[in-house]
């Protein structure tokens, strides 16, 4: 007999075979998104796509231009007990749409409209902080608990990026979460004397959500402190003036609202964190922000289901440079069966400049879709959805499309067919 | 940048290599689901409780032949036959699995909407002996990725090592129980999963509640192993009912040895160890723990000196 059988394990091809079986036990979560599709506008040209100028989000239903995915790759890599570590790691692409061969490096090719970004690498360790039972100990670039508006894709409080933090600390009425992360700044110039570095900005973000307010309704309260994080040189540097700045964030959240939900943010931001999602910019002048954002999916009896959102957003800076903006855009679905849906989208977007003698400009936009998903829910995807969009605007003041429409028009029309997915 | 391409690529192509072919298949997401059924609980209850009883046994219920790579949906409703079981009175579907096949895994989806069947699976051998219950435990709500749909899943593996051995398990009923429609499923809201597929903060709502129904839609996939024979698996029995394949659990323990046996263990090692014949040795050690002398292992490797 085989007086020497562990060493089997060590050829390659035993351990192949062993590793080959053991992946049942070593599932990874793929988990990604990606939209993409063609499009055309009428009069000729590639698909434009409308938005107001200097709004912060345009309405996405037959109104996106580009292709874009996501590619996430996690696993739970070690378990005991309640203890766990997660990997979690996610590559983004864009790119033009524009042909088979995008790439995504830029020399020496003249399809290279593709552009890579790594968004996700971090390790999220669970119940591995003994003090803080139940918390999550984390570190990494990641997506750290971001908050948008699906149908215009507007994110408003997104403090994503390179960072470290404890999350779930359970206070009993409330979960704590405290994280660390940073952004940073274009290059900044050293007076006088070439180009310097770049401006390392720190946000120190403080959360506590899940505090039961109503039936079925919760209460979410954040803090947001950015600042510059300035090395010696740039401390020194006279001509530069470093920037902060403070957000304050209160969300509503109600559940079993009309068959679905409503959720209201409120937020109060000042100086360097103005306009921003919760991210510290030194380059802004001194001034303050409010915000409101009011979103939800409702059902409008068996066979249709409703998103809307309301936005109003001042931003009043010292320098004039501010802006308010007011959105307004509603998705109703209706549900033919459970595969084959019609989705009409209507949104309004509204630019008031701070700047003495600025004009206001606007912007309306409608789409239908009709459209092709695996179940019915608003939510259900993938989705392939055929498309027309009509969109007009103050042509004699800007122009609102990305291409295919010549200045000076006030209003354009496209097609085409696009498909999303989530998984 | 390129650096960064190539190795995403190599990632993608790592994971499309890993589950090529045939094999896509076991990744749910990216197998269909069919829809849920839309039932109103109260006919389907008076459904049920006029339903006649279909047979007068196990081995009479009428069983359906499946192919090794059988993929489909099962509709549990009211024009199913309904059977007395010892959980229950209940709407089922029963099959006869595949007997010369190799190994195989199956793969149980039961669709849940407004409402869930809560799936109970019976295995039972050639002769009609149940040798598995699989019930609330086994199947574990999946929520919805991709193109599979929310769910009540389960998996269990069946062994054709041994063709022929009637202790096989050669059939499969799938069925609801008393206790399992007493029970509820909570599904995760839509919005939160698009949530935690963009990394977003889901939003703090308060999830779906699927109400356990007689009348119900499984999806039944068969996943024959690629390669027959002896392999390695991490399948454990999800649950013993202290039955398996007709037998009895010994309850009485083994005799004591006699202490002249035991002494004639230790000398025939000493001799074999002595001979340098370690097979010998170790066998012998084997042999004693059959006949009731567990002690004569631990002797051995007392003798033993790693040098």
């Amino acid at each position: 007999m085989n007086k020497i059988q562990p060493a089997h394990l060590f050829r390659p091809s035993a351990l192949l075979a062993a590793m080959l079986l053991a992946t049942p036990a070593l599932a990874v979560d793929f988990h990604g998104y990606l939209r993409s599709g063609i499009g055309a506008t009428a009069g000729g040209g590639d698909q434009a796509c409308f938005q107001a100028a200097g709004a912060p989000a345009k309405y996405r239903l037959g109104n996106e231009c580009e292709t874009y995915a996501e590619v996430g790759l996690g696993q739970e890599v070690w378990k005991e007990g309640e203890q766990s570590f997660y990997v979690d790691s996610m590559i983004a692409y864009v790119s033009g749409q524009e042909n088979d061969w995008e790439a995504t490096d830029s020399e020496d090719n003249p399809f290279s409209d593709g552009t890579s970004s790594i968004r996700q690498f971090n390790v999220q360790g669970k119940n591995i902080l003994s003090m803080l039972p139940g918390s999550t100990l984390w570190a990494g670039k990641r997506y750290y608990q971001r908050h948008d508006v699906h149908i215009n894709d507007y994110y408003y409080w997104d403090v994503s990026g390179p960072g470290a933090g404890v999350e779930n600390i359970d206070l009993g009425f409330a979960k704590a979460h405290v994280a660390w992360v940073r952004n940073t700044d274009g290059d900044w110039v050293y007076e006088g004397a070439g180009a310097g570095t770049n401006v390392a900005n720190d946000t120190f973000d403080f959360r506590l959500n899940d505090i039961a307010f109503n039936t079925d309704g919760k209460l979410e309260f954040g803090y947001d402190f950015g600042k510059a994080n300035l090395t010696d040189l740039q401390e020194k540097d006279p001509g530069y003036q470093d920037q902060k700045g403070h957000l304050l964030t209160v969300e509503h959240v109600q559940g079993n609202w009309f068959g679905g939900y409503n959720k209201l943010a409120l937020q109060y931001g000042t100086d360097g964190i103005i306009g921003s999602s919760g991210r510290n910019s030194t380059g802004n002048s001194d001034g303050d922000m409010q915000r409101l954002v009011n979103q939800g999916v409702v059902a409008l009896g068996d066979n249709i289901e409703m998103m809307y959102v309301q936005i109003y957003e001042n931003k009043d800076f010292d320098n004039d440079s501010g802006q308010e903006w007011l959105s307004f855009g509603v998705r109703p679905v209706y549900k033919w069966d459970n595969v084959m849906s019609t989705a009409l989208e209507f949104g309004y977007d509204q630019i008031d400049p701070q700047a003495d003698g600025a004009d206001t400009v606007d912007l309306k936009k409608i789409t239908l879709a009709q459209q092709w998903s695996a179940g019915s829910s608003f939510w259900a995807r993938p989705q392939i959805r055929v498309f027309a969009t009509y969109a007009m605007w103050d042509g004699d003041k800007y122009n609102a499309a990305s291409e295919s429409v010549e200045v000076g028009d006030d209003n354009g029309l496209t097609f085409g067919v696009q498909a999303e997915a989530w998984w | 940048m390129p650096h960064f391409k190539t190795t995403s690529i190599a990632l993608l192509g790592l994971l499309l290599a890993g589950c090529a072919g045939d094999s896509l298949r076991r990744v749910d997401a990216l197998s269909q689901a069919p829809a849920p059924l839309s039932i109103s609980q109260d006919s389907a209850m008076h459904a049920l409780a006029a339903a006649p009883n279909c047979c007068s046994a196990l081995d009479t219920l009428p069983y359906t032949p499946l192919e090794p790579g059988f993929s489909g949906n099962v509709v549990i409703d009211r024009h199913a036959p309904a059977f007395q079981f010892k959980t229950g009175k209940s709407f089922f579907r029963a099959f006869k699995l595949p007997a010369h096949s190799r190994s195989f895994e199956i793969r149980l989806y039961s669709q849940a909407g407004d409402s869930v069947l809560a799936p109970n699976a019976m295995l039972l051998d050639s002769r009609f002996q149940t040798t598995r219950l699989l019930g609330v435990e086994d199947f574990s709500f999946v929520p919805a990725q991709g193109l599979k749909g929310d769910s009540l899943d389960a998996r269990l593996r069946v062994d054709r090592l041994y063709l022929d051995n009637p202790g096989n398990e050669s059939y499969l009923v799938l069925y609801t129980s008393d206790a399992q429609m007493a029970g509820k499923t909570i599904i995760e809201h839509p919005a939160k999963a698009y949530a935690k597929a963009r990394g977003n903060q889901p939003p703090n709502i308060p999830d779906l509640v699927a109400k356990h129904a007689p009348e119900g839609i499984i999806k039944l996939v068969l996943i024959e192993d690629q390669s027959g024979g002896q392999q390695a698996n991490s399948y454990v029995p999800p649950r013993s009912i202290g039955m398996e394949m007709g037998n009895q659990l010994p309850s009485v323990p083994a005799p004591a040895v006699l202490p002249e046996t035991q002494a004639y263990y230790r000398q025939a090692i000493d001799a074999a160890l002595a001979s340098q014949d370690l097979e010998r040795a170790l066998r012998l050690a084997d042999e004693a723990a059959r006949v009731g002398d567990d002690s004569a292992k631990a002797y051995l490797l007392e003798r033993i000196q790693i040098k």
